[in-house]
């Protein structure tokens, strides 16, 4: 019973509870704080729009996308296809889509000013003006990658792998920037579905895409992943019931190759068969039967471990941009199994995430933290650079990021993915056709992921196109153009 | 020759007063016009600060100087915000600080002589049972938990009292004695209290009596084992409450996604959070942030005020205030050589530190939100008048360790 002893190491307990309090504030305020901050709840936000007038919002090359007029009221461009096309990224002033005017408000209102600034407001009475924000995006580039979706629906996201800052960023269907200040009273009423920026929050079935991931579980968990071969007759069989893999195919084919009554069938891409494969070659002429075979092999948990790691499931904690992930599930049965790793079954990838994981492979494993923030200027202080590039992650070990660029090189050299070819330039890639109902007759998503292997131009994008048919014979020439002109604008 | 010399700390005192004198002439020149009333207000803070500096002393020469000066911080923080955040209920914080500061001297005095509260501590026990008991019948229902009581149109909340003689209680039976049939008329009542205050839903009093009860028993006896049993058993009737009561499962889905179900109980953090968030390192300045926002800020969310306001920094200062407090409660009840004061003492402590981090933990989302009191700083006669009795019962255990200390000296005195 040695009272004094129990009582200092209870202090020693209750000081490191104080301590844990403190670090948990600080830790947590520096995670989140500009999210909380940035939050369409924040009323403090709408209120400081009436005291400062808020800054400009320009591009990487100082081209106006948002400005406020003599009353305070926010103005955007004439261009209507730029206003468009930056319209998710930009975001309206009232925090209704989350995009970098919601964002960057603590910069735009003000809040980032000195003391002496807000003594100076309080004392004078006049309206204060907010910072200037640049973005690292290239409005002409989003224009042109928005004109390339060609009315359709889709996404398009371009980074640089190098340093990680968006270069372009484009969703469709968009909707009217100049008008959300009316979508809360029902006077505004975009198009449906358009207000969700499909670049960061579009959650699609990533088809063959995913096999990047799934080639990531081989190379770790398979032995042997890049020497041995897979044999692919075109077709895996499976009891319709038990979802159990049946050895011998044939017997699940009627004669005409469709299948019997109580079987699924897991097909190759046009019914192609491509006999005996690498890993490399597998991934070049994205074949189902090989990458079904190596989710078989693997198993649902190798895989979902391995796209934990790569930020499936997770919650993204980014800086400047709010995106989701995607999510993995290996299903219960051997032909849910075979289904989740060629990206389908219930795989989800939003294009941002493809895209980090596409900068992962080019950059030598690391991804950097996407930057949407190029520079700041407040009226008084002049410019100010934003925060330099950091690494978010090391997704990759080297060799894995080194196979799986020879991997994508072959795609677009000799296999699904020619399309995206640009004359001077290596490009690599992966394409993707997502089914996305059980229907014939609803075409699949285009899907293209990929980047220009130069260290010049460090450029990476990914690309989906809804509805709009196979990802090589669609979304590669897209992909293609937009890269092209990402040399050309950027130069 | 054989008297205790004690540090003077008139100078850190007057910066006490140079901070309440900074928050109260930035108050009255705030909102664009001069407020005469703030800068009166903070005179008459100062005054009752220093006459209540002066009658602790007179009372209780060997006061713990330090302590006092946290604890006039720290109420002077409050009272700043309160009157931030509205004059009249400000005025209505300081007449319950005067209360507070008496209750203070009072306690002091009883503790010199602790046999008085031992002796007490059976009908202290039997009186908080009864209240709770009544308060079922006779209790008013405020921010979803009935423990209100109207007395002449003052509102009590008298479970802030019933911590105290927890305290009492508590350091009394294990005074006694340690054996299991000794202690357990003790552990009863510490049951019966927390049932009670469940059954008026208030969750967070309830964890903190049981917090409490624990962190004496580990004193007392320094048994491991049994101790982690009763923080087992304790986690298991938690688990218990979240499974019968849907309050309870609302305030953990609101802790761990706010955003989620902000319309309904999730509301209250995220706006803390958002306050905390806008308030960034400096704050905004006191009088320049909008924490009228957060839903109540006068009490419960105090700490969100603050932060906003004064900034993060400022609120790490304000949580090393508390360490400290903490600290030099649990050197008195070290210095203690009285078995009875040095529990009550600690046990003092141990009520500031749980208390402290359960609210704070709450706004900053580290733990589930439950409704308590920020000790000192939030708005409430009951809290306030009770943590000052806390107060006082260390102040008057260390002005007898001080007059231990001086006789002893006097006797080893050639």
């Amino acid at each position: 019973m040695n009272t004094s002893r129990n009582m200092k190491s209870l202090l020693v307990a209750f000081i490191l509870l104080f301590a844990l309090l403190a670090s948990y504030l600080v830790y947590v305020v520096d995670l989140y704080g500009d999210y909380w901050f940035a939050s369409p709840y924040n009323t403090r936000v709408t209120t400081q729009k009436s005291r400062v007038v808020a800054g400009d919002v320009r591009d990487r090359n100082g081209t106006l996308l948002a400005s406020s007029d003599a009353d305070g009221a926010r103005v955007y461009p004439n261009d209507k296809t730029l206003c468009l096309a930056v319209a998710h990224i930009l975001g309206d002033n009232g925090g209704q889509t989350l995009g970098a005017q919601a964002r960057f408000a603590r910069y735009l209102l003000g809040f980032d000013a000195q003391l002496d600034a807000r003594l100076e407001e309080l004392l004078s009475g006049e309206k204060r003006r907010g910072s200037d924000v640049y973005l690292s995006i290239d409005a002409k580039l989003c224009e042109y990658a928005y004109e390339r979706l060609d009315g359709g629906r889709g996404a398009i996201v371009v980074m640089n792998y190098k340093t990680g800052e968006i270069l372009a960023s484009t969703a469709a269907p968009s909707f009217d920037l100049s008008k959300m200040d009316r979508f809360a009273s029902g006077e505004y009423t975009p198009e449906e579905g358009s207000l969700v920026n499909r670049v960061t929050m579009g959650r699609y079935t990533p088809g063959s895409t995913f096999k990047l991931v799934t080639a990531i579980a081989a190379l770790r968990y398979l032995p042997n992943a890049t020497e041995r071969t897979f044999r692919c007759t075109g077709c895996l069989a499976f009891d319709e019931k038990t979802g159990k893999l049946v050895g011998d195919a044939s017997k699940a084919l009627d004669e005409d190759g469709g299948a019997r009554d109580g079987y699924a069938l897991l097909r190759d891409f046009d019914g192609e068969v491509h006999g005996e494969v690498t890993l490399e070659e597998a991934f070049a002429v994205s074949c189902n039967n090989a990458f079904a075979q190596i989710a078989l092999e693997l198993g649902a948990g190798k895989i979902k471990a391995v796209a934990e790691e790569l930020g499936l499931g997770g919650e993204f904690v980014f800086n400047e941009i709010i995106a989701y992930s995607g999510s993995y599930d290996g299903g219960d049965t051997d032909f849910e199994l075979a289904w989740s790793g060629v990206g389908q079954h219930t795989d989800i990838m939003t294009p941002m995430h493809m895209c980090l994981i596409t900068c992962a492979v080019a950059n030598g494993g690391v991804a950097m933290e996407p930057k949407l923030l190029y520079e700041t200027a407040s009226p008084g202080e002049g410019a100010r650079g934003a925060l330099a590039s950091e690494a978010y992650k090391t997704l990759l070990k080297g060799n894995e990021a080194d196979f799986l660029k020879k991997c994508m090189r072959l795609t677009v050299e000799d296999g699904t993915g020619k399309k995206a070819q640009i004359e001077g330039y290596t490009v690599c890639g992966k394409t993707g056709t997502a089914e996305v109902s059980a229907r014939a007759d609803v075409t699949p998503h285009a899907w293209f992921t990929g980047f220009i292997d130069d260290a010049e131009h460090p450029y990476a994008i990914c690309v989906v196109i809804e509805n709009g048919g196979g990802g090589g014979a669609v979304a590669a020439p897209v992909a293609a153009s937009v890269l092209e002109k990402a040399i050309e604008l950027l130069d | 020759m054989n008297r205790i010399r004690h540090v003077s700390v008139a100078s850190v005192l007057c910066a006490v007063l140079v901070f309440i004198a900074a928050c109260f002439i930035l108050l009255a020149f705030s909102g664009g016009r001069f407020d005469g009333a703030a800068l009166l207000f903070g005179l008459l803070l100062c005054l009752l600060i220093i006459a209540e500096y002066i009658s602790l002393l007179w009372i209780a020469p060997h006061a713990d100087r330090i302590l006092f000066i946290l604890i006039a911080f720290l109420t002077s923080l409050g009272m700043a915000v309160q009157y931030r955040m509205g004059a009249e209920s400000a005025l209505h914080q300081l007449l319950m600080a005067l209360i507070g500061g008496a209750a203070l001297c009072v306690a002091a005095a009883v503790m010199k002589r602790p046999a008085i509260l031992r002796v007490m501590s059976i009908p202290f026990a039997l009186t908080s049972l009864l209240i709770l008991v009544a308060l079922l019948f006779v209790g008013k229902e405020s921010g979803g938990a009935r423990n209100w009581i109207s007395v002449g149109g003052f509102l009590f909340q008298p479970s802030e009292f019933v911590k105290v003689a927890l305290i009492a209680v508590l350091a009394g039976a294990m005074t006694r004695g340690l054996t299991v049939k000794k202690l357990i008329p003790a552990i009863l009542f510490t049951l019966g209290v927390a049932a009670l205050l469940v059954l008026q839903r208030d969750l967070g009093a309830a964890m903190l009596v049981a917090g409490v009860f624990l962190i004496l028993f580990y004193a007392a006896t320094g048994k491991l084992g049994a101790t982690f049993l009763g923080l087992a058993a304790g986690g298991a009737g938690a688990y218990a409450g979240y499974l019968a009561f849907d309050h309870v499962k609302a305030r953990v889905g609101a802790w761990l996604d706010p955003w989620a179900t902000y319309s309904t109980s999730g509301y209250q953090i995220a706006q803390g959070l958002m306050a905390i968030a806008s308030g960034g390192l400096w704050g905004e300045g006191l009088g320049l942030g909008s924490p009228g926002l957060i839903p109540a800020y006068r009490t419960d969310y105090v700490f969100a005020v603050i932060c906003e306001e004064f900034g993060i920094v400022f609120g790490i200062g304000v949580i090393a205030v508390y360490a400290l407090v903490v600290v030099r409660g649990v050197m008195i009840a070290l210095a203690s050589e009285d078995r009875f004061s040095s529990l009550c003492a600690f046990g003092c402590a141990s009520l500031v530190a749980v208390q402290t981090f359960i609210i704070i933990g709450g706004v900053i989302k580290l733990i589930p939100l439950t409704g308590i009191t920020m000790p000192f700083v939030s708005y409430g006669g009951s809290s306030l008048i009770a943590f000052m009795t806390v107060v006082g019962i260390l102040q008057g255990v260390a002005a007898r360790n001080g007059a231990e200390l001086e006789k002893k000296l006097r006797e080893a005195a050639p």
